[in-house]
């Protein structure tokens, strides 16, 4: 097989877990690409194996079979040259290192990694990001020094998202990262996620039950369904970047949210009930 | 005590909306509670302590225990002395006293010392490697279980009168606690923070170093607690079973005890007894310092 310089590519890739009776499929030959600079949601019911398709491409499960490549590398080396920037379900900071630090900390571990990704062929040179300047544009530029424990959930979570970025990671994998936050604060930082993503040009696979927020961060909508865990559909958002709040009201996104929702239901009514 | 939980609900009402996140859009919001938050736990202890609330239940139990301890000693002289007499003898001697707690101290602070570096690397080449882990572990169970109190006289023939014994009995004696503690400390990272790490493929000594061995700091405090009384015991101990010894306030106890001196022998035991506390202080104090970041911390100022 060619591995694309220039995508994320997963294919056939399977998965179970168990076995014998209690053997679960949480992926049945699932085939995913994700272009550079895209973003990708992956939506689903629970259980669909969303979070395991982000996982096997984190590098932090491995496929039964089948092959997943990060811009031309497996997902080990990809890791080992920090192409990849992960932000989990919850903030995952440390309690008591400060913001900046919590930020600054991925750039002081495995310090060989900048020399190994200038060797792999997808390769694309960035400056290192400067850790304050991405805080203060996130909106946090007077918590450098604060504690984590100081911090409102909300504001925890875009210093996880700053972690990311902070890495200049070749595409950031963020599973359902916004799920515990309440729905005013889950707008204001999509919207800043946004503004973030389209001054940095990252690729990114974002992990999220809300249809309404896969709408409107994404280039592309990846609707799974579960037991065995599969994608269903595919569906591009042809909206108009950059998307601002006035923008989020129209019709078109509407029709995109009720056609996502109609998919959904379908996949869950095809899908058996129960395994 | 009515004025104590009143700023308690002032200190944690901002605290307990913030983690909730409603005012992110507004930021301002947010750093002002957190900031008011703040500024109430910074005025508390200073006052509290001045409370009568909060020093004279402590204070009246000890006049209490005192009134109680006398009216025994006056009606059994020969099994208790009074307060008086033990104050007396300490007044009369201080140096002597002085003298013999600063060598059972330093038995137990270096017995400590041994324990703890021990414990550390043990817990630390336990938690990295499961065969040495299946292969330390139930030799660490077996000597915990036991009891340091029947080794001492083992030590003391085959160590000597010296200090090596009561090194040894104080470093066992405090190992174990360490250990389990520690153990557990390194394994308290949580998984969502490991796998951030391991995407970024950071090496087993930087999970180490950078997450795991602050993530224990919290478990080892819990175990300096417990272990600084016990190092105490441990010397005492040993001191006991080496009579020949010829300082230490477990060396005052018996050869006191044995010639009936009991003023000498009550105050040694206060001399221990106040010991004790002041370390305990001390490693409270020092844990408030280093662990201004963790919830425990932030629930006892706030």
């Amino acid at each position: 097989m060619t591995a694309s310089p220039d995508q994320i590519v997963v294919r056939d890739a399977l998965k179970t877990y168990g076995t014998g009776a209690a053997e679960v499929t949480a992926l049945a030959h699932v085939d995913l690409t994700v272009d550079r600079g895209q973003f990708v949601s992956i939506i689903g019911p629970s259980g669909c194996g969303k979070s395991t398709l982000l996982r096997l491409v984190a590098g932090l499960e491995t496929a039964d079979s089948g092959d997943v490549t990060v811009f031309g590398a497996d997902p080990d080396q990809a890791c080992a040259a920090k192409m990849i920037g992960f932000v989990p379900q919850v903030p995952a900071l440390l309690p008591w290192l400060s913001v900046e630090g919590n930020v600054t900390l991925p750039s002081k571990v495995n310090r060989r990694a900048d020399a190994l990704r200038r060797t792999l062929p997808g390769h694309v040179h960035r400056e290192p990001a400067d850790p304050r300047a991405l805080l203060t544009k996130i909106g946090l530029g007077d918590s450098l020094a604060r504690l984590p424990h100081q911090l409102s959930g909300g504001m925890q979570q875009r210093v996880a998202i700053a972690r990311a970025f902070a890495i200049q990671a070749d595409v950031l994998l963020m599973d359902e990262p916004f799920s515990a936050l309440d729905e005013f604060t889950r707008e204001a930082i999509q919207v800043q996620l946004l503004e973030l993503w389209e001054q940095m040009r990252t690729t990114v696979v974002f992990v999220t039950h809300s249809v309404s927020e896969a709408v409107v961060l994404s280039d592309k909508v990846v609707v799974m369904s579960a037991r065995p865990g599969r994608i269903d559909a595919v569906i591009d958002i042809d909206l108009p970047r950059p998307r601002r709040q006035g923008l989020l009201e129209s019709a078109a996104v509407h029709d995109y949210e009720d056609l996502i929702r109609g998919r959904l239901q379908t996949a869950w009514a095809a899908g058996p009930a129960t395994r | 005590m009515t004025d104590t939980t009143d700023t308690d609900q002032t200190g944690a009402a901002p605290t307990g909306a913030t983690p909730t996140g409603a005012a992110v859009a507004d930021t301002a919001l947010a750093t002002a509670a957190t900031a008011a938050a703040a500024s109430v736990r910074r005025r508390q202890p200073s006052r509290s302590l001045l409370r009568p609330t909060i020093w004279l239940p402590a204070v009246g139990a000890l006049i209490v225990a005192g009134v109680l301890w006398e009216i025994v000693a006056i009606n059994n002289t020969y099994l208790l002395p009074r307060l008086g007499m033990i104050g007396q003898a300490i007044v009369t001697q201080p140096s002597f006293y002085l003298e013999n707690a600063g060598v059972t101290l330093s038995e137990a602070l270096v017995g400590l010392v041994i324990g703890f570096v021990a414990a550390v690397l043990v817990a630390v080449l336990v938690t990295e490697s499961g065969i040495l882990r299946r292969a330390i572990m139930p030799l660490a169970v077996v000597l915990n279980v036991t009891p340091v109190v029947a080794i001492a006289p083992a030590l003391v023939v085959a160590f000597g009168f010296g200090p090596a014994p009561k090194l040894i009995v104080t470093a066992l004696i405090t190992f174990f606690p360490i250990l389990m503690n520690v153990i557990t400390g390194l394994n308290s990272v949580s998984p969502p923070i490991l796998q951030v790490f391991a995407t970024l493929r950071a090496s087993r000594f930087e999970v180490l170093t950078r997450l795991r061995l602050p993530s224990s700091l919290t478990f080892v405090f819990a175990a300096l607690k417990v272990v600084f009384p016990l190092s105490i015991v441990g010397a005492v101990v040993a001191e006991f079973s080496a009579p020949g010894a010829a300082k230490g306030l477990g060396t005052v106890i018996s050869v006191a005890s044995s010639n009936s001196r009991l003023a000498v022998v009550y105050a040694a035991i206060l001399c221990l007894a106040i010991m004790g506390s002041v370390l305990l202080f001390l490693v409270t104090l020092l844990e408030k310092r280093v662990l201004r970041w963790h919830e425990s911390q932030r629930l006892l100022r706030g």
